[in-house]
């Protein structure tokens, strides 16, 4: 049917106004259960990397952040390494914080599970490119800060079924007892293409590579560089602190 | 039901039973005969995607029936209102505000849900079978019609989204629903899974074989 084009414009305007009125509204409402979830779930991913609880628990919100609260301390440390005194890591972002072009203004994010005054397992949040989307997770290890004690990822957008593979266990499973450090040096984790018995012959690297997801390179990549650029931004904390244990002991 | 012979006589207004034989049809059609996937080959690149395991088909297929509904009634209620010049952007408002409510509600209390589907949940907005409904049916057709053409049709997408997530989960990783329904003893015996099947190719493959044996049973032939 022809109008005049007032009247379009018009009934545009009224659509576009209505469904924006919804819109915000619906945001606006919601948000609450949304913010808890994220938090929730970060807290969640927090608890599964360190290995407090397991996959597939079937604990409920307020046992899960009651575990959280009791369980597990927050700092934040500079790009030298030296602890912010006095700070805590809740409700800031690496990535936030990453953006700043001044790495003096860096406050990287540290969560640790204390076991009779002492910290037996670290957790530092990791973020990084896949094939579509940033992926977010975080890397828990042990208290040689060497030996990985897990690993998740919670957010991204990777293809479901191919990439999205690294939320599911058997990919993160396999990264727990490798290693970072080899004689010394910062070696980080590589995800391989394929099977790692495959690719590396030698059993030796092996303690610094787990299998590929087939169908998913790209996302395996993403990872492997992922993981080897916040090892090195938070490298300086982590020799730090290994230099220290070596002298208490 | 009112005693007819109470109503009044004159305005010879025919009311069509809820579920007359056009109305049956109108939600039958698109199950095979007319099946959006299998027939029109549409919305073909979210059915390629989300397929690779049960779940987020299932999932899928009520979030496209979802949105699919409440646009074709909206549209259709506003039909008569609607500028013919600017439809196409009227279309577009209703369908992505919709998808933008369901990622929103999803977000909030369907939280794991949610992030399996990633992305694929915003891009609802690009299925061609919503555009393609309301724009052939929802514009020219009253309401409760256009509700039932939107349900049969997002049933047919979600019927064959369902069976080819079903064929790739279990040939593709053994598993329907993420439990193990292929024996371990099998895996032992040398049986492996086809990766292909969860690859994009898988699926082309998948969609091909059912698309054949669909015109097949229901004789449809695309015109030369």
């Amino acid at each position: 049917m022809n109008r005049s084009k007032v009247y379009s414009v018009v009934f545009v305007l009224i659509i576009t106004v209505f469904w924006g009125f919804v819109l915000s509204f619906a945001a606006t409402s919601l948000r609450e259960p949304q913010q808890a979830n994220e938090t929730l779930n970060m807290r969640t991913n927090i608890l599964l990397a360190v290995g407090l609880v397991e996959r597939d628990n079937d604990l409920g919100a307020d046992e899960l952040n009651s575990i959280y609260e009791d369980s597990v301390e927050s700092f934040l440390v500079d790009h030298e390494g030296k602890v912010i005194g006095d700070s805590t890591a809740e409700g800031v972002d690496l990535e936030e914080e990453l953006e700043n072009p001044d790495p003096d203004a860096w406050r990287l994010p540290v969560f640790v599970v204390t076991e009779g005054g002492r910290a037996s397992v670290y957790a530092i949040p990791v973020f990084g490119k896949g094939l579509w989307s940033t992926l977010y997770g975080y890397l828990a290890l042990s208290d040689d800060l060497d030996t990985v004690q897990g690993i998740t990822f919670y957010k991204h957008g990777e293809t479901a079924g191919l990439g999205a593979e690294i939320e599911q266990a058997w990919f993160q499973d396999n990264f727990v007892g490798k290693k970072i450090f080899e004689g010394g040096e910062l070696r980080s984790i590589e995800v391989v293409k394929g099977k790692v018995g495959d690719v590396y012959s030698n059993p030796d690297d092996h303690t610094y590579a787990v299998d590929g997801i087939s169908g998913a390179s790209m996302t395996g990549r993403g990872v492997t560089d992922l993981l080897e650029e916040k090892l090195n931004i938070y490298g300086p904390y982590i020799r730090r602190v290994r230099a220290e244990t070596a002298q208490g002991r | 039901m009112a005693d007819p012979k109470v109503l009044p006589q004159a305005p010879a207004i025919e009311r069509e039973p809820l579920f007359s034989p056009q109305n049956r049809t109108v939600l039958k059609d698109p199950l095979s005969d007319n099946n959006p996937i299998t027939i029109q080959v549409l919305g073909i690149c979210s059915a390629l995607a989300v397929t690779t395991q049960v779940k987020p088909s299932l999932v899928m297929g009520i979030a496209v029936i979802f949105v699919l509904v409440f646009s074709n009634l909206i549209i259709s209620l506003m039909r008569n209102l609607i500028p013919n010049n600017v439809r196409i952007i009227v279309q577009m408002t209703v369908v992505a505000s919709l998808v933008v409510v369901v990622d929103q509600v999803l977000k909030a209390y369907a939280y794991d849900v949610s992030r399996q589907l990633s992305v694929f949940v915003a891009l609802i907005i690009t299925n061609c079978i919503i555009m393609g409904r309301l724009e052939a049916f929802a514009m020219t057709n009253k309401p409760w019609p256009s509700v039932l053409d939107a349900l049969g049709n997002g049933l047919g997408y979600a019927l064959v989204i369902l069976a080819v997530g079903f064929c790739r989960e279990l040939f593709g990783s053994g598993k329907i629903f993420g439990l193990q329904v292929i024996p371990q003893a099998l895996y032992n015996a040398g049986y492996v899974d086809n990766g292909l099947m969860v690859l994009a190719p898988g699926a082309f493959i998948l969609m091909g074989l059912l698309i054949w044996a669909q015109r097949r049973m229901s004789g449809y032939a695309e015109e030369a």
